[in-house]
């Protein structure tokens, strides 16, 4: 299970919805944020999900943000409580040179997909989840394509002409 | 023979005892057939599916005209290719095409099938349901409305027409000798009994 130190640590770090004692708010839109370090973050999910204050049973979704700048790779989670109905944001980064970490799909068996996609469409690897391969891609497509340095290699079903292609700059003109 | 509903342009009527005899060709007979029972694939790709589909339901009802989606390529003479093609479909595409009994068509219907369209340069689209198999009639718009994809069936049937005359020369039928006429009159006057 997760550490008890953990708990305080995540009810000082999140803003909280709705608090104990009150009528429970009826939130559309997740507002709290709470940013962890990738080693902490199957922890902090499992507290997430098993503490008695926060309950976040529902995964909506996760993706990825590939700030290239910064050379680093944002994880974002979108959890909800269907128990207490209130929602976070839990976001995370990775080093873009080395994209790796613990997946969440043993604690939300819906994340499985989601992972996937991230590691289809942005080539992070998810360690100990049960079938990573492509899930939008087909199978021998190379590369990332929503990294922001992906290069689109030509293939038999393109014109040649798109903006991206080698050769032509992001007008689409053929560069001398 | 001329486009159209109009089976009379292709028929010569001769008055004998008791009716009409009725002259045709077999060409002529068998392209009014297909051009009147174009049958299509239930196929659909994206939202100009749902444009194809209005068209198929009642308030347009393109049974009017013989078009009528069949469940199976072997029994479809018609693929209408309603929406982006991406390349993870393609081959899907193609082996339906493959699989429809000749004479096929096929209608490109919408702008992401005739040329990707707003996903032109998108890295998973293909420029064009025409880089994988022949394309008989495009449709433009996006999506097209029911009305269009009529014109589309209309264009088709001219072409069906074109199609099939351009490669032999046009038989017209052979009006029956006078000998003839009359063994055909006596042969139904016996067989009235009177």
């Amino acid at each position: 299970m997760f550490p008890v130190n953990l708990v305080i640590e995540i009810s000082q770090r999140i803003h909280r919805v709705t608090l104990p004692g009150e009528k429970p708010n009826y939130v559309r839109d997740p507002e709290s944020f709470l940013t962890v370090l990738p080693s902490n973050l199957h922890d902090v999910c499992l507290a997430l999900r098993e503490f008695p204050d926060y309950l976040f049973d529902l995964p909506l979704q996760m993706t990825a943000v590939d700030f290239i700048n910064e050379k680093v790779f944002e994880l974002v989670y979108y959890l909800y409580s269907s128990k207490l109905r209130q929602g976070i944001i839990v976001k995370t980064q990775v080093p873009r040179t080395a994209p790796e970490i613990e997946s969440v799909s043993d604690i939300w068996p819906g994340m499985d997909w989601q992972e996937r996609e991230v590691y289809d469409l942005f080539g992070v690897k998810f360690r100990n989840h049960p079938n990573l391969k492509r899930i939008m891609m087909w199978e021998g497509f190379s590369g990332h394509p929503l990294r922001k340095d992906y290069v689109h290699q030509t293939d038999k079903y393109d014109s040649g002409l798109e903006i991206g292609t080698p050769g032509l700059d992001e007008r689409g003109v053929p560069i001398p | 023979m001329t486009s159209g509903f109009d089976i009379l342009h292709g028929l010569r009527r001769h008055k004998i005892v008791g009716g009409e005899l009725f002259l045709t060709t077999v060409d002529f007979f068998v392209d009014w057939g297909r051009k009147s029972s174009i049958w299509p694939l239930t196929f659909g790709l994206a939202c100009c599916a749902i444009e194809m589909m209005a068209s198929f339901a009642s308030k347009f009802d393109f049974d009017r005209m013989g078009v009528f989606p069949r469940p199976t390529p072997r029994q479809a003479d018609l693929l209408i290719i309603s929406g982006t093609v991406v390349k993870k479909m393609a081959p899907a595409v193609e082996r339906l095409y493959q699989e429809m009994p000749s004479p096929r068509f096929v209608v490109s219907m919408g702008a992401c099938s005739n040329c990707g369209g707003p996903y032109y340069d998108s890295y998973s689209v293909a420029k064009g349901v025409d880089k994988i198999i022949p394309v008989d009639v495009y449709i433009p718009g996006c999506p097209p409305r029911p009305e269009a994809l009529y014109t589309a069936v209309q264009t088709l049937q001219e072409k069906i027409d074109a199609y099939w005359d351009a490669g032999k020369q046009i038989l017209k039928p052979v009006p029956p000798s006078e000998e003839a006429l009359k063994k055909i009159n006596e042969a139904a006057i016996s067989a009235r009994g009177s």
